[in-house]
């Protein structure tokens, strides 16, 4: 029992997941149709995300959630068949419904109803409702499509049962794989049995094939089912809900006419079908006394009005509602069929699995060298090989795009520049940029703040902007990219940027810096970096809410990050996070000096020089510069700083790494060539040294340390003392 | 299962379901190959769909030559099934 409540608990997991997916989608959607009234695409794909949403809340028999989507959804379907225009209030209400649904989804988890949610929810629903109410379609909020008998031309069929039980008309036919998914249609029907009484039952055996052609485990049926039953058309739909993906049904009421029923006809035997299959299934409805013709013999009661025109019967508002039913039944299948949840912790094992994997076939390649077994040696490398590719691909199933954290902004956008009396253009670019879905997550929170700030602060009112020669609207751009080795994430503005001069003002005034200290541009906007800097006070730019900026600036830094700004006064700021490509695993260049293996990011290794003149004739120094084919370069002496005993045999190399515009020279010992690197944290006691990201573990059991190359630089290029920072007492660090 | 002789039939056991459907298929379809036509259902224990759905299958094979597929005899759960999918005039009425 505890096990399926585990089960049971896991599902609900998902479908919350799921939730959160569909109400974003829903509000790109809905985003999209603002700017576009036009994008169908954009109002379907809405559409179907409140389907969704309803579809599975009714599976866990959440009900608050079931009743207020469905008002939702209703105007929704009301705007697909251009019953209803669109209008900046209509927006504004089918946004607010997707906050309501939100705050349904959070009530889940809490064991009181909140009663202002469920007040604001039937305001709200009201007001949904009489959206639809203005363009004029029927307002009431039965789950069951209207009845319209006037338009009911010549049905003739047995709408009551005998046992007084109205009769349903279901329409069933199985997709290929249901037998296969282990959803068998008995146990739907036999179900159906117990909601009412099957009072007749058509198996359509016509896509059978013969025994030469048949997949044994397809499924190839269809059923038309008559069903007496007191249920209301959602429990009916309900039954159906597991079979979702792998059926399309429809379900007639027992008020359907005719041109329900031909529209039924013509969407499953469209033109283009066999010919006869049409009569056929006709034939079929005719055994079980629905029969839609115009010579209806008066031996059965006729519930159409004798004046009502006998020929063929034209779409009538309810046609469409059923038409858009089958769509949505059958749409998810192609959307869904893309993408499988998985639990991240399973993911998580694979990688570390993946990770085991690289380090033991380095082990395998350097014991194939050991063995000077050439066979060994070439499947010791087909392997590498393999890993290799297995490893890219793990480490891929946790990319997504980043053009969904984007995606969420625009809502955030619209809402305060609308709040502040500010015009503001959101520009995302870069959206596929993929990163990994936890640095994702780690990075929303610091994004939104930046993005919050640039509106709060960084962009001025609209007659601001134009007493500065500027435009009215303001422009605000998300932008994401990947380069060398890295993923950059840019918020800039064109507002009036970053003053210089307040921001050292307060810095001094808060002890930040000393009074008289001169410093550049950089260094003053990285004060705002500083924790307590950005308290509550209004006088920068940038300010908070709650969370400082060197909380952003924290949260970045724990991903391996780093965070820059750039802002010219008067005319905008960017700010820039750099982030690793990966956690776990990067390709890495592997070096020695003084008996220690260390590992470079290979992708930030731009070339390898013999040792210059200028690093041999001083071999003490820990740092200095060289001549780079006539560039002033700098380098670090690794050995040096690491205070490694100088090498025995003097052949070193200088390997030349880049961090986007700037480049260091690291002087070595050896180099071994390229390692995969599996990235494992340092120890306590290493925490305190400048320069390593990591360590790692080689083939041969030995330990190498991962080099921070950002930090490096920024020692070599004389931006932090280099003697303050050189570790004291260190050796091997094994 | 005996060969060839047209009048006997094919006794299937056990289930006749989505987990025997491959081999009950290839099992039809060699019995059909020899010139069979009637299978004995009177010791199925279970059934679903697929196996209905084979049974049509089968049937539609021998419709195909002129012929159709006899049930010479049908469990209960089989015919339960049958009734389920009024199916019992197409493949029992001469059993019945």
């Amino acid at each position: 029992m505890s096990q399926d409540d585990d089960i049971l608990a896991a599902a609900q997991e998902g479908f919350l997941q799921e939730a959160q997916d569909m109400l974003q989608q829903f509000e790109a959607g809905l985003l999209a149709l603002e700017s576009n009234p036009d994008d169908t695409e954009a109002l379907n794909s809405a559409f179907r995300a409140a389907h969704t949403i309803k579809g599975t809340a009714g599976l866990f028999g959440f009900e608050a959630v079931v009743a207020f989507t469905h008002e939702v959804e209703s105007v929704m379907e009301a705007m697909r068949s251009n019953e209803l225009s669109l209008t900046d209030d209509s927006f504004a209400i089918l946004l607010e419904g997707r906050d309501q649904i939100e705050g349904l989804l959070a009530e889940l988890g809490t064991a009181h109803p909140d009663a202002e949610l469920a007040q604001r929810g039937k305001a709200l629903a009201q007001r949904l409702r009489g959206m639809r109410g203005v363009a004029g379609t029927p307002s009431e909020s039965a789950l069951a499509p209207a009845a319209q008998a006037a338009t009911a031309p010549a049905l003739v069929t047995q709408a009551v049962a005998a046992s007084g039980m109205p009769v349903w008309h279901i329409s069933l036919r199985m997709g290929a794989d249901a037998l296969r998914n282990g959803l068998d249609p008995m146990s739907f029907i036999r179900y159906l049995d117990k909601l009412g009484q099957v009072v007749h039952l058509h198996t359509l055996t016509d896509d059978v094939p013969a025994l030469a052609g048949l997949d044994p485990e397809s499924c190839h049926l269809g059923f038309e089912i008559r069903l007496a039953s007191d249920a209301d058309h959602a429990a009916l739909l309900h039954v159906f809900d597991f079979l979702r993906e792998d059926c399309v049904v429809d379900i007639l009421t027992p008020e359907a006419d005719a041109a329900d029923f031909e529209a039924l006809l013509a969407h499953r035997c469209p033109p283009e079908s066999e010919p006869g299959r049409r009569e056929a299934l006709s034939a079929v409805w005719a055994s079980q006394g629905v029969t839609i013709a115009a010579q209806a013999t008066g031996a059965l009661p006729s519930p159409a009005p004798a004046d009502a025109p006998a020929s063929a019967p034209s779409l009538v508002p309810s046609a469409p509602e059923r038409r858009s039913n089958t769509e949505r039944r059958t749409a998810p299948r192609a959307e869904e069929a893309r993408f499988i949840r998985v639990r991240a912790d399973k993911l998580d094992n694979l990688i570390d699995m993946i990770g085991e994997l690289v380090i033991a076939s380095s082990g395998a390649q350097l014991a194939a060298q050991l063995e000077h077994s050439v066979r060994f040696s070439e499947a010791a490398l087909r392997i590498h090989d393999l890993v290799e590719q297995a490893r890219d691909g793990a480490l891929g199933l946790r990319m997504v795009p980043i053009g969904e954290t984007f995606t969420r902004f625009q809502r955030v956008v619209r809402d305060v520049s609308k709040q502040l009396g500010k015009d503001v253009d959101l520009q995302i670019t870069g959206g596929d940029t993929e990163l990994d879905k936890s640095m994702v997550e780690t990075i929303a929170d610091p994004l939104m703040h930046l993005v919050r700030n640039s509106l709060d602060h960084g962009l001025e009112l609209p007659d601001a902007r134009e007493a500065a020669g500027k435009s009215r609207q303001g422009r605000l751009a998300l932008h994401a990219y990947h380069e060398s080795g890295g993923i950059y994430i840019e918020v800039s503005d064109d507002g009036r940027g970053l003053n210089r001069d307040r921001i050292l003002a307060k810095a001094i005034e808060r002890n930040l810096v000393e009074a008289n200290a001169v410093l550049d541009d950089e260094a003053i906007h990285q004060l705002i970096f500083m924790p307590g800097f950005s308290t509550a006070d209004q006088v920068t730019n940038l300010s908070g809410r709650g969370v400082g900026m060197d909380v952003v600036k924290r949260n970045v830094e724990s991903l391996r990050g780093s965070i820059k700004v750039a802002s010219q006064e008067g005319k905008g700021a960017t700010i820039q996070i750099r982030l690793p490509l990966t956690l776990a695993i990067i390709d890495g260049f592997l070096t020695q000096v003084g008996g220690v293996s260390y590992v470079l990011p290979l992708e930030l290794v731009a070339e390898c020089l013999e040792v210059p003149r200028e690093c041999s004739q001083e071999p003490e120094r820990v740092c200095g510069h060289f001549d780079l084919r006539g560039e002033v370069v700098p380098y670090l002496e690794l050995g040096q700083f690491y205070r490694h005993p100088p090498p025995k045999n003097g052949r070193r190399s200088v390997v030349l790494v880049r961090d986007g515009a700037q480049r260091v020279g690291l002087v070595v010992d050896r180099l071994l060539g390229e390692h995969q690197t599996v990235i494992k944290p340092l120890g306590q006691v290493f925490q305190h040294i400048q320069g390593l990201a990591g360590s790692t573990i080689l083939g041969s059991g030995e330990v190498a340390l991962i080099l921070d190359v950002p930090a490096l630089l920024a020692l070599a290029t004389g931006r932090l003392s280099v003697n303050a920072a050189r570790p004291t007492a260190q050796r091997s660090a094994v | 299962m005996s060969g060839g002789d047209s009048t006997t039939a094919l006794v299937l056991e056990g289930e006749l379901s989505i987990r025997t459907a491959a081999q009950v298929h290839d099992q039809l379809q060699q019995a059909w190959a020899e010139g069979q036509h009637i299978l004995d259902l009177s010791r199925v224990e279970a059934a679903d769909s697929a196996g209905i759905q084979l049974l049509v299958a089968a049937d539609k094979t021998l419709m195909a030559e002129g012929r159709r597929l006899q049930i010479s005899g049908a469990s209960a759960p089989v015919k339960d099934l049958l009734a389920l999918y009024g199916l019992t005039p197409r493949f029992l009425a001469a059993a019945a």
